[in-house]
């Protein structure tokens, strides 16, 4: 059990889960939009079924990976883990703030200061910075544990 | 003013105590065994608290794990 073996804690696994399924929901998302919106046609059937499948089925594999422990006593989370969090939580603000800036900047001299946009465009875009946010905290925490193993 | 490094014998301490593994020391004083691994790599200090339950833990003094590099 010593040395740099592959096992990883339960905030590592959460880092990694939420990322994978983040990539996994926007993907989706992405194409049930393009499908609805775009193309204007309903989904076929048959992926209307299987796409929740697939993510349900990944969901609770992911979860189930989560829960197994590394031994019984094994702590959810230490000091070490809350100070990489809290580390972790400054990063994913700051990046957020710092992408948000450089979106309107490229929004303002694309269209101009008096281009207007739709609701739905604003509703997407505050979920693209949820999503942008969340992304930057976890991969904020892995890169954390990656460099001090 | 100069930054502080500071070391510690937690791995010799380890093998010491009958080989311990890392993951009994981690489920002894409470923490994740990546802890233990960054502590031993020196990549992590540990706050007082853990280091004198890590001291506790193998019965030595404080000093005996954690010290500073000269």
């Amino acid at each position: 059990m010593d040395g740099r073996e592959a096992n990883v804690n339960r905030i590592q696994k959460i880092s990694v889960f939420g990322i994978v399924m983040g990539v996994l929901i926007m993907l989706s998302l992405s194409y049930v939009f393009l499908t609805l919106f775009h193309f204007k046609v309903f989904l076929p059937r048959a992926t209307a079924r299987i796409l929740p499948l697939i993510l349900f089925t990944f969901m609770g594999l992911g979860i189930f990976w989560i829960r197994k422990k590394q031994s019984p006593a094994e702590p959810v989370s230490d000091e070490r883990d809350d100070n990489i969090q809290r580390t972790a939580a400054v990063a994913a603000f700051v990046g957020t703030l710092i992408i948000w800036g450089i979106v309107l900047l490229l929004l303002t001299i694309l269209v101009g200061v008096d281009f207007n946009i739709p609701l739905w465009a604003v509703t997407l875009g505050s979920a693209a910075m949820g999503e942008v946010a969340l992304t930057i905290y976890l991969a904020a925490i892995l890169i954390q544990y990656g460099r001090a193993g | 003013m100069k930054e502080l490094v500071i070391r510690n014998n937690i791995r010799r301490l380890r093998f010491e105590h009958s080989e311990m593994t890392q993951q009994e020391l981690a489920d002894k004083v409470g923490i994740t065994r990546q802890t233990v691994i960054a502590l031993e790599a020196e990549k992590y200090v540990p706050s007082v608290a853990l280091a004198f339950r890590i001291a506790i833990c193998f019965g030595v003094p404080f000093e005996e794990v954690f010290f500073v590099a000269k």
